[in-house]
């Protein structure tokens, strides 16, 4: 059905959205970014995620040197100008090396997590939905891969299938699966529970739509709450994977396994200790504050 | 309850059993050949081979699974250690009770700080105290656990020399790890408290309290604390988890013979069953403690004694989902 | 809520800050071994000395760090691994012992050796020798000791090669000794710490060998086994009835401390008196301080890239010389093993017996020229280049060699994969030939054995690894010729003249020798090298 809709009235709806005027459609969606933009430590999170993002895809740019490029004269420097974070035994610019690691932890972070959702992700949906005996079975699994700690999980595969991005994003995903399918599925359980779903299934509603059309829309705020603290935890699991040896290998500049090969030299050179950890932290620390920002600004019952 | 109970022990079997098939698969997709670990690699083929069906690798998969569980449950049997020689489960128990003070002392450390922590932050919410705890919170959830423990060795242990660098000979030894873990769990557990609290505090019965004059302190120690305790209990079970993986590292970190160390050693030595041995008895441990957990919290929380139904352990965790993460 | 931030950052700092701090602060000028004492705040007054020290001498006890719990206490029937010689110096005596100083053999359980003939060799033992647990040692045990250690077949390296058919024990005192081949080596070879004395009556009072693993009563060493907490400790004391000199220290705890920073800081603190195996990245931070000491000895080890001279590309010389030239030695010491070490010309260490400094006579190519390196591929079958994998076992040093190799190769357009390996599976893929390049770090001091990396008669399965290049004819009769000469003047000819030749081929190329440290208090002296460059404590004292 086609919608009359002249350039008047579009100009006078950006006039209105421009002073906020009360004819503003408000969606619960619009209602939380309202909040969240309230949240200033949430937008602290926000940008320095984005900054951080940046980083990664315009690590060439930005890296003053070569992540590999060993200037073995100027070798365990403090830092300076020329080289702002100091160099490391190799004599490599260690703020170039973590700005390179960003390419490492993050897409490793995030793919992991979104593996780890979509394959849990879908089980729980389908358990919440189905419920009885299909919800019972599918819980029971997981209840028997959540009987080994998660980083243990993780340990004993990264172990199992040997180093590599590859093997670190399953051995994070498989081991956070379970996790991440119990909050889907109680988030959908949630939402499942609400009138309007009620309504909408009373109205006839079929199974396929009520699932897509009410539920998802609805658990969604709660997915993306877990979804930033769980690539948080997951950027964490990364680097101690790494430190430990189980993960990215040097000379690769993942931010654990540059702090696993400074561990020898924190005595003469601590900057080479500092620096890559302060990224992970800050990194992590982003995610948290954003996370915290949404969940708060998604339920406002909270805080 | 007893009922409950009961199904709750039964329901340990199917458990045991499945760890001990996921570590049966790790260990089958695990590239490398067992008898080389074994006899080496440049031993005879008769002596490979004699080692072969003394292994039992002959036998097709799910024969050498069934021989494999029930040399476990039958005679707690996790083989050999490739490295010394000695059986694995005799290994395991001498380190177990490391890994096992670490993990509940860093635990119970953390909710000595964290419980008070979190209850002033909910009283005085939005003071500088709040701040600054709700800070310390974000800080233990953010930071690399082995980043904070090598900062700590480097300024504790190695600058100040106020303690030890490594082992856990005498009291000080332990500062430094129980550190380590507690750091995260600190954060995690102050928070919760405050969120329970912060809603428990707006509830009628608080209310009632208050209006009947009752003394503030009393109000919220015994009134609010009480029932804000519950979540906090729910989240020691996910904290016993991540407890459990941060002492992994930290025995390698800071050298402590416990069960984690050992993994990691043997994992560099591709000594399997040392490793096996390992996730199976901190798997089996971490089970044990959930389901002391999980009936620890039916008892504590009124509300659920009627209708014990193990989903309804989602419902209550659904207010935690950080956690979860 | 702003604050919160703040804080966060606050918190960090500070702890960043005070990582970084290099000026100790003003309260802790103490010296570290001050700080050894249980902190006792008060200083000590010249009258308060402690009452021990009027008595008798106190109860002392070696607490020694040490990398790793060892395969086993008795060495027979294991793998020798790096982690058992330190501590079998303890528990087991060999017929002869290794003086480093002359690099020569000392009497030991022997007190005299003779060569009947090229494969025989006489000792007269010790009369007053006993095992742990009592049992006399006698010239059977020393049959049985090689017999065993043959029999096991783990320690073919070093039991290989006596043939138990020919061994007769004469008398309790007297044994002959007898090798499958004329063996030059083979005085030196029965000082190694595998080769330590078991005596039998000890071992069948107590079970069978392998219950000696644990806890071992059969050897004649200086100190005896109380107690091994796997993971954690090795408990020793002193052997009471010991033949030599009495042992200086009451007990010997050996601390495992997987992590090398760690073994050093433990010394700093003072929990330990002795760090064996220390990363040589803190052992320079020692240099000038008085209250420690470190010891240092170039050894006869030296870590080697051997190429699989079988294949493509190494299977042309000019590449191999190019690598060579293209190298620079003295930066790969100085990162690899932070200097403590010696770069050398030739495949063997210069501290190696049968090193033969460069003559002139042939071409060498261990000497960093980057433009002659490009010369030299310019004119090979790959002047543009290539990629190649190097395989090394997982550590520290392997790792940055093989980054400053992957580094330097790059200038002349080759393109290194490093693989670093665990190492079972390194030696999997070596014994099978599955390779193009490795390093590895051998510490054999023969150079019959050392030569066997180059040497196309032996299959890779047999040095694990090695290059299985095909040299020039005169070289397979000139081995031969050195393994079976036991005139020292003579056999080094011979092996000059084999370095030459294997020099100016390149099959593989030495990186450097390492050094062997250790850390210890100042005040403990008697610290000795083994022949297999391992540290014996057994001597030790405070002086």
């Amino acid at each position: 059905m086609a919608k009359l809709y002249t350039p008047a009235m579009a100009a006078i709806d950006r006039k209105r959205a421009k002073h906020k005027g009360p004819v503003k459609q408000s969606t619960p969606a619009r209602e939380a970014w309202k909040r969240l933009k309230r949240n200033r430590l949430a937008i602290v999170g926000m940008v320095i995620l984005i900054l951080l993002i940046l980083t990664a895809v315009f690590a060439d740019v930005l890296a003053p040197y070569e992540f590999d490029e060993q200037m073995l004269k100027e070798r365990n420097q403090t830092p300076s100008r020329a080289h702002l974070m100091g160099t490391d035994n190799y004599g490599r610019d260690i703020l170039s090396r973590v700005i390179f690691g960003a390419r490492i932890s993050l897409p490793i972070g995030f793919l992991s997590v979104i593996i780890a959702f979509a394959v849990g992700g879908t089980l729980g949906a389908i358990a919440a939905f189905n419920g009885g005996k299909v919800d019972n079975y599918i819980m029971r699994i997981m209840d028997i891969f959540q009987s080994i700690p998660p980083m243990l999980m993780a340990i004993a595969i990264a172990a199992s299938l040997g180093n590599g991005a590859v093997n670190l994003v399953l051995a994070i995903s498989i081991s956070t699966m379970p996790a991440r399918s119990r909050i889907v599925r109680a988030a959908i359980l949630t939402v499942k529970q609400n009138d309007y779903i009620e309504s909408a299934r009373a109205m006839g509603a079929s199974s396929r739509r009520q699932l897509i059309k009410y539920m998802l829309p609805n658990a969604i705020g709660t997915i993306l709450t877990s979804f930033t603290f769980s690539v948080a935890t997951a950027i964490l699991t990364v680097s101690s994977l790494s430190y430990i040896g189980l993960g990215i290998t040097a000379p690769t500049p993942e931010w654990g396994s540059m702090l696993s090969a400074g561990k020898e030299f924190m005595r003469q050179a601590p900057h080479v200790l500092i620096f890559p950890g302060l990224m992970i932290m800050i990194t992590v620390l982003a995610l948290n504050l954003f996370g915290d920002g949404l969940r708060d600004a998604l339920d406002p019952r909270l805080q | 309850m007893l009922k409950y109970i009961i199904k709750r022990l039964i329901w340990m079997i199917p458990v045991i059993l499945g760890v001990l098939c996921i570590v049966f698969i790790l260990s089958e997709i695990t590239p490398g050949d067992p008898v080389d670990a074994v006899v080496g690699y440049d031993a005879p083929a008769e002596v490979r081979e004699a080692m072969k069906e003394e292994m039992g690798l002959n036998k097709p998969v799910i024969v050498r699974f069934i021989i494999y569980v029930w040399k476990i449950v039958t005679r707690g049997d996790l083989g050999k250690s490739y490295a010394s020689g000695q059986p694995v489960l005799k290994e395991l128990l001498a380190r177990f009770p490391n890994t096992l003070i670490l993990t509940f002392a860093s635990i119970i450390v953390a909710l000595i700080i964290a419980i008070p922590l979190g209850l002033i932050s909910a009283v005085k919410q939005y003071s500088i105290i709040d701040n600054a705890s709700m800070a310390l919170a974000l800080f233990g959830v953010s930071i690399p656990q082995f980043w904070f423990a090598l900062l700590t060795l480097l300024v504790f242990a190695v600058k100040l020399k106020w303690l030890p660098a490594s082992g856990i000979e005498g009291f000080s030894g332990w500062v430094l790890p129980v550190a380590m873990i507690g750091i995260a769990n600190v954060g995690n557990l102050a928070r919760t408290t405050r969120s329970s609290m912060l809603e428990v505090v707006r509830q009628d019965y608080i209310r009632t309290a208050r209006a009947k004059g009752q003394n503030e302190v009393v109000v919220i120690v015994i009134h609010g604390l009480r029932n804000a305790l519950i979540p906090v209990i729910a989240n020691v079970g996910n904290t016993i988890g991540v407890s459990l993986g941060g002492a992994i590292i930290a025995e390698s970190i800071f050298s402590i013979s416990g069960v984690g160390k050992y993994m990691l050693d043997s994992i560099n030595q591709r000594n399997w069953p040392s490793v096996q041995g390992g996730i199976i008895l901190l798997a089996l441990a971490f089970s044990i403690t959930m389901l002391i957990m999980d009936l620890l919290y039916t008892l504590i929380d009124p509300r659920l004694k009627s209708e014990f139904r193990s989903k309804n352990r989602i419902k209550v965790k659904k207010k935690t989902t950080r956690e979860a993460a | 809520m702003k604050k919160v931030l703040a804080f966060v950052f606050v918190l960090v700092m500070i702890l960043s800050l005070a990582a970084c701090d290099k000026t100790p602060a003003p309260q802790e000028t103490g010296s570290p071994a001050d700080t050894a004492a249980p902190a006792t705040q008060k200083p000590t007054t010249p009258g308060s000395s402690t009452p021990a020290e009027e008595t008798q001498r106190p109860i002392e006890t070696l607490v020694v760090a040490h990398k790793g719990d060892p395969t086993s206490l008795c060495h027979l029937t294991v793998t020798f691994g790096s982690a058992n010689g330190p501590i079998d110096c303890f528990i087991y005596d060999r017929l002869l012992d290794y003086n480093a100083e002359t690099n020569d053999v000392e009497p030991m359980l022997a007190t005299k050796w003779e060569f009947i003939d090229d494969t025989h060799i006489k000792f007269t033992l010790r009369d007053d020798v006993v095992a742990h647990d009592g049992s006399p040692f006698t010239a059977s045990d020393v049959i049985y000791t090689l017999k065993t250690g043959q029999d096991s077949g783990k320690l073919a390296n070093y039991y290989g090669n006596f043939d138990l058919a020919g061994c007769e024990a004469v008398d309790d005192k007297t044994v002959i000794i007898a090798t499958k081949s004329l063996d030059p080596f083979a005085l030196y070879n029965l000082s190694n710490i595998p080769l330590g004395m078991v005596v039998e009556e000890a071992v069948t009072n107590s079970g069978t060998i392998e219950d000696q693993n644990l806890l071992p009563d059969a050897g004649t060493g200086p100190y005896k086994v109380v107690e091994w907490i796997t993971g954690s400790a090795i408990k020793l004391e002193r052997n009471e009835n010991y033949w030599g000199e009495t042992p200086y220290y009451d007990f010997v705890e050996i601390r495992i401390i997987t992590d090398a920073s760690s073994r050093v800081m433990n010394l700093e603190s003072g929990t330990v008196d002795v760090a064996l195996d220390p990363a040589t990245a803190q052992v320079e931070l020692f240099e000038g301080n008085d209250d420690f000491q470190i010891i240092n000895y170039p050894t006869s080890q030296i870590t080697t890239m051997y190429f699989n001279c079988t294949t493509e590309p190494f299977n042309d010389v000019k590449v191999r010389q190019a690598i060579a030239l293209a190298l620079d030695y003295e930066s790969i010491l100085e990162v690899a093993a932070s200097a403590y070490g010696t770069t050398t010309d030739s495949v063997f260490s210069k501290a190696n017996s049968a090193y033969a400094p460069y003559d002139g006579s042939s071409e060498n190519y261990f000497h960093y020229d980057v433009d002659a390196a490009r010369a030299l591929l310019a004119e090979s079958n790959y002047p543009n280049g290539f990629t190649f994998e190097l395989l090394y076992m997982e550590g520290a040093t392997f790792q940055a060699s093989a980054e400053l190799i992957q580094n330097q190769l790059s200038q002349i357009g080759i393109k290194v994969v490093p693989v670093p390996t665990a190492s079972t599976a390194f030696y999997e893929l070596l014994s099978a030939g599955n390779f193009q390049a490795d390093i590895v770090n051998s510490s054999n001091p023969d150079p019959a054995i050392q030569v066997k990396f180059f040497d196309h008669r032996v299959s890779f399965a047999d040095v694990r690894g090695g290059t299985g290049w095909q040299g020039p004819a005169e070289l397979d009769a000139l081995i031969d010729q050195a393994k079976s000469t036991i005139d020292k003047t003579e056999s080094l000819k011979l092996y000059a003249k084999i370095q030459a030749i294997i020099n100016a081929n390149c099959p593989g190329i030495p990186l450097y020798s390492p050094n062997k440290t250790c850390l210890a208090d100042s005040d403990i002296l008697g610290i000795r090298l083994t022949e297999f460059n391992d540290i014996d404590l057994s001597k030790a004292y405070r002086g």
